[in-house]
């Protein structure tokens, strides 16, 4: 039994595991005997034994839920994050398959997992769970997902991917994400932001959820954005061409080529900074650092700089801020202090 | 094949633990090991599903998680005076704790999902994949053996060794 809080490994618990496994291939007449005989050895065997079929049920539901179930357990999973992370590696890793095909003559959960499956369109497949990836501040995660697509996760952002047999759906909770998706017409590609879905079927594009609307930036072929359930588009998007949406307003952006690649530059853990402004400047840099960069003097801020950086180097940008256009620089408790 | 009334009368009681019991044993467990009792939290919580699967029936239980805390403290009771010493304030601490009942059992239900997820992730791939293959989509153990070019005797242990996760580990990560 157990001592100091470790839980031992219970036998009682192991045999009863072993009856399960037994059970489950059909017991011929003298194991059934067998069984009974164990069960009424000890009124622990019997309780071991039916908390261990109580779990094997409540494994298979687990794997089944309800679509309302399954939005509160990634609500509950997120709000485990840490803690799961710490403990047991993350949670995309708990999540491993991502898919579990639902098959002929499922033993309990059969009944349940149709209706779900009937009921989200999912046709004979099931979601298993869905898989969330999160970064912290300064990582940037590049990520293969089940699917062949290739999704770059940038810093603070954090998405939930839930690949169905029709559909390819990925939740944008916050932050910003490239995708490069793998070609197959018949499961659409859909990024979700808010009320927006941004929907591709073969192309690479980015999507980054602003505090009030999101910018959609593509890099490759084409992509259609959805807003609520409307079916004409929002928006079609080319190759090169930036869609900012914010609150209201809405632009779309002709950038080209190499004005997109400058964008897409934190990929390869660098930023552009193409004359943008001190105070946009230091905003940048600082949501890949704690140390932070800040610009104090109103005049300074509006001041503009140009080059290519590292995004995870705040004291060389901050030098070269200092630079071209002569501030005095400090670093004070906070981070890196800007000031004429 | 298993012996019919038996098996009905168990999966009656087994899908009722399944929803009424399992979701709370983590914080069962959370509550002993708070309450700092001289008991066992594995031996109360064994000994409680010895008694609930010694029922006739569960119709006149309407609570699952009350009954689950009463029973465990009417089993820590009997442990207690039963032990060779008796601390006198542990007795009356029994007495006095308070059954935290007020917790939503949807959170509960949540994590007991969670939590056998978890374990199942944990277990190796072929291990999962005849767990799955067997419980989820209803292979046989022969077609699970077939189409995973392994023994039925591999199945079966494999099986086993799942259902093992499950049982030893389920709710063991109390102080998360």
């Amino acid at each position: 039994m157990s001592k100091a809080g470790m839980h031992a490994e219970n036998a009682i618990d192991v045999i009863a595991a072993q009856w399960t496994a037994r059970r489950a291939r059909g017991l011929t007449a003298s194991e059934s005997a067998e069984l009974e005989a164990w069960r009424a050895a000890d009124p622990r065997h019997r309780g071991s034994y039916l908390r261990a079929l109580a779990l094997e049920r409540l494994a298979v539901q687990s794997l089944a839920p309800s679509a309302e179930e399954q939005a509160k357990a990634q609500r509950f999973a997120g709000q485990q994050d840490q803690s799961l992370s710490e403990r047991a590696g993350s949670y995309e890793t708990q999540a491993a398959a991502a898919l579990v095909r639902f098959g002929r003559r499922s033993v309990i959960g059969g009944a349940i997992a149709a209706s779900v499956a009937a009921g989200l369109g999912l046709g004979s497949y099931i979601y298993l769970s869905a898989q969330r990836y999160a970064t912290e501040v300064g990582e940037i995660r590049s990520i293969v997902l089940d699917d062949g697509s290739n999704a770059v996760v940038n810093t603070g952002s954090a998405i939930t991917v839930s690949l169905g047999e029709d559909r390819r759906l990925v939740e944008l909770e916050k932050g910003e994400a490239w995708f490069d998706v793998a070609q197959d017409a018949s499961r659409p590609f859909e990024v979700r932001y808010g009320d927006f879905r941004v929907r591709a079927t073969g192309t690479a594009f980015q999507v980054a959820g602003t505090q009030r609307g999101l910018e959609v930036l593509v890099t490759e072929g084409s992509v259609v954005v959805l807003k609520g359930n409307e079916s004409t588009p929002f928006a079609r998007l080319r190759a090169g061409e930036k869609l900012t949406v914010e609150g209201k307003a809405t632009n779309l952006e002709v950038l080209g080529a190499g004005r997109v690649e400058e964008k897409l530059a934190w990929r390869q853990g660098m930023v552009v900074l193409d004359g943008m402004t001190l105070a946009e400047a230091a905003g940048a840099l600082n949501r890949y650092n704690k140390l932070q960069i800040s610009v104090v003097s109103p005049e300074l801020a509006r001041r503009r700089i140009f080059g290519t950086f590292r995004v995870n180097d705040p004291v060389s940008v901050a030098k070269a801020m200092a630079i071209a256009t002569d501030a005095q620089m400090e670093r004070g408790d906070s981070g890196i202090v800007l000031h004429d | 094949m298993q012996s019919p009334d038996i098996d009905d009368q168990s999966e009656a009681l087994a899908e009722w633990v399944c929803h009424e019991i399992l979701p709370h044993e983590r914080d069962l467990r959370r509550w002993i090991e708070r309450s700092r009792l001289p008991v066992d939290a594995d031996d109360i919580i064994q000994e409680a599903y010895a008694r609930i699967a010694a029922l006739g029936s569960v119709g006149h239980i309407e609570n699952g998680r009350a009954y689950l805390f009463a029973t465990a403290r009417s089993i820590s009771l009997q442990y207690l005076r039963r032990s060779q010493v008796v601390r006198m304030e542990s007795l009356s601490d029994l007495s006095t704790i308070q059954i935290e009942d007020s917790q939503p059992t949807q959170e509960a239900v949540f994590w007991s999902k969670h939590e056998v997820r978890r374990l199942l992730t944990a277990l190796p791939e072929r291990c999962r994949r005849i767990f799955l293959l067997c419980r989820l989509e209803g292979y046989t153990h022969k077609e699970a053996a077939e189409s995973l070019n392994v023994s039925e005797d591999v199945v079966q242990k494999q099986l086993a060794r799942a259902m093992k996760a499950l049982t030893t580990g389920f709710g063991c990560e109390t102080d998360v």
